[in-house]
């Protein structure tokens, strides 16, 4: 067997813009999720209530049901519950979204109750306003306890984008698994995505780990 | 002012005042008065209550029942009553409780900044003399896990002091220090015992506790056992309990 570059070299364009249709996704859905994930995180810290017993359900619901299945129903289904059409890429969206709203809440509340509870006494105890101890006696530390969890979760994000080919959003995976058919090329496109994916990928494993050493370091257990 | 005024208005009222986690009662109806610019030792047994108790007074756990009158405030309160109230009662933990991603300065000018609004070159002036009176002027640019335990004690006594509070509450300011430090820690509360200050001071440290205090309280069970002055407290009271605790810590 012969590995064919002028077949990637010919394609190339397409797997670029692939790879770009991947990380945009994977940005949208970060945002979309950061938000969510703040929303039910703040709802779940309220220990009480309505707010806090419909965190406690949005977080288990996504967090448990496994993505592909959220993803198809958000393509099939949805549509048909709001009766409108939504693109292939928008359900993407919506399901990554979602998905890392329920995750990113669990990452952000277990960084807001690592910060230790004496400093947030001592914050009371010297009648600091409630916003402001929000942001600047628990966010920040709370910042860097999370940040290694985050960073993973990352990665789990980008990698959760590839199932997105099972609704044909014209993604990494996708459009190698395509291009593969088309060209009888698979090893060529399979290979490269898989490179593709590594480089996007591996920056942020070490980033993780690398946190994560450092925030030991810092805290000393 | 006279005693007999300073006795209608005691700078710290409680009446009465009950405090339960779950079905467990952790202060059981204290009642206390704490005049103006006096000193108060709390000894007793571990769990006896000496924290919550401490805890209740800034507000920091609310009261199931009775009532705190500090200063004319009273609590239960509104938000603003115990904002108030935290403003004129600085505390003292006894894990110092440190802001550890703020420098020695943020820590100290943090509160008088965000709280009484203070200008920050108000705040790092004050923030300064405050380091200076407790004796680590030179580590303001550190961050405190570059501290040893009685620096850092030290410098959460400058945080509190920051807010310019009329009165101070220490829980067990001493006993997390390796011994060699708590000598630097009660030095610095007994330089504001003389300067007036009101104090409410947790303590197992019974020789200070002698030395500085003008009234004792011994708690056990949620419940204020004996409420004497000092030197009857150690010579004259006759409390089997008391009697028992001292036997064993002195
Ligand atoms: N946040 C809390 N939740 C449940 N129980 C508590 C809490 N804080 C204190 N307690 C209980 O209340 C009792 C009194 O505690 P504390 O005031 O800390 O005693 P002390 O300071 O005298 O050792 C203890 O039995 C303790 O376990
Ligand atoms: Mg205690």
């Amino acid at each position: 067997m012969r590995f064919e570059w002028d077949q990637l070299i010919r394609y190339g364009p397409e797997l670029l813009q692939a790879f770009g249709v991947t990380i945009v996704i994977s940005a949208i859905s970060l945002i979309i999720g950061i938000v969510l994930g703040m929303i039910a995180c703040l709802g779940k810290l309220s220990g009480q209530g309505g707010a806090y017993r419909l965190s406690i359900a949005f977080i288990d619901f996504f967090r448990t049901i496994p993505e592909v299945v959220l993803i198809f129903w958000v393509y099939s289904c949805l549509p048909l519950l709001l009766s409108v059409r939504i693109s292939s890429e928008a359900c993407g969206v919506i399901a990554l979204s979602l998905f890392s709203g329920a995750y990113l809440a669990e990452i952000f509340r277990a960084g807001v109750l690592a910060v230790p509870r004496g400093q947030v006494d001592a914050a009371h105890a010297l009648a600091i306003p409630r916003l402001h101890i929000w942001r600047k006696i628990i966010i920040p530390p709370a910042i860097r306890r999370m940040m290694p969890a985050f960073v993973n979760f990352l990665t789990e994000l980008l990698k959760a984008t590839s199932l997105l080919s099972a609704i044909a959003v014209a993604e990494m995976a996708y459009v190698a698994s395509i291009l593969g058919a088309k060209t009888l090329s698979y090893f060529e496109f399979l290979s490269a995505i898989a490179v593709l994916y590594f480089i996007l990928i591996f920056p942020f494993s070490v980033w993780a780990r690398r946190s994560e050493k450092k925030l030991l370091q810092r805290t000393g257990h | 002012m006279s005693a007999g005024q300073a006795a209608e208005n005691p700078f710290i009222h409680c009446r009465g005042v009950s405090k339960y986690f779950g079905n467990f009662k952790a202060l059981d109806e204290i009642s206390i008065d704490i005049e103006a610019g006096e000193i108060v030792c709390i000894v007793g047994p571990s769990g006896g209550g000496k924290s919550t108790l401490l805890r209740v007074l800034n507000a920091l756990e609310p009261i199931d029942s009775g009532e705190i009158q500090i200063d004319q405030i009273k609590l239960p309160g509104s938000r603003k009553d115990v904002e108030d109230i935290r403003r004129e009662v600085g505390m003292v933990f006894q894990q110092f409780n440190l802001f550890e991603h703020m420098s020695i300065r943020e820590n100290v000018t943090f509160a008088p900044r965000m709280s009484r609004k203070m200008s920050t070159e108000n705040a790092n002036e004050l923030a300064e003399n405050l380091l200076r009176r407790v004796g680590i002027a030179e580590q303001i640019a550190k961050y405190p896990n570059h501290l040893s335990g009685g620096q850092q004690q030290r410098v959460a006594i400058a945080r509190a002091l920051a807010m310019q509070p009329k009165a101070m509450l220490f829980d067990e300011p001493t006993s997390a220090l390796d011994p060699e430090m708590v000598a630097e820690v009660l030095d610095v509360i007994r330089e504001l015992a003389e300067s007036g200050m009101t104090m409410l001071i947790v303590t197992h440290e019974m020789g200070f506790a002698k030395e500085v205090s003008d009234r004792m309280l011994y708690m056990s069970g949620g419940r204020i056992i004996v409420d004497s002055e000092t030197q009857e407290f150690f010579q004259s009271v006759d409390n089997s309990d008391l009697n028992q605790f001292l036997s064993k810590i002195l």
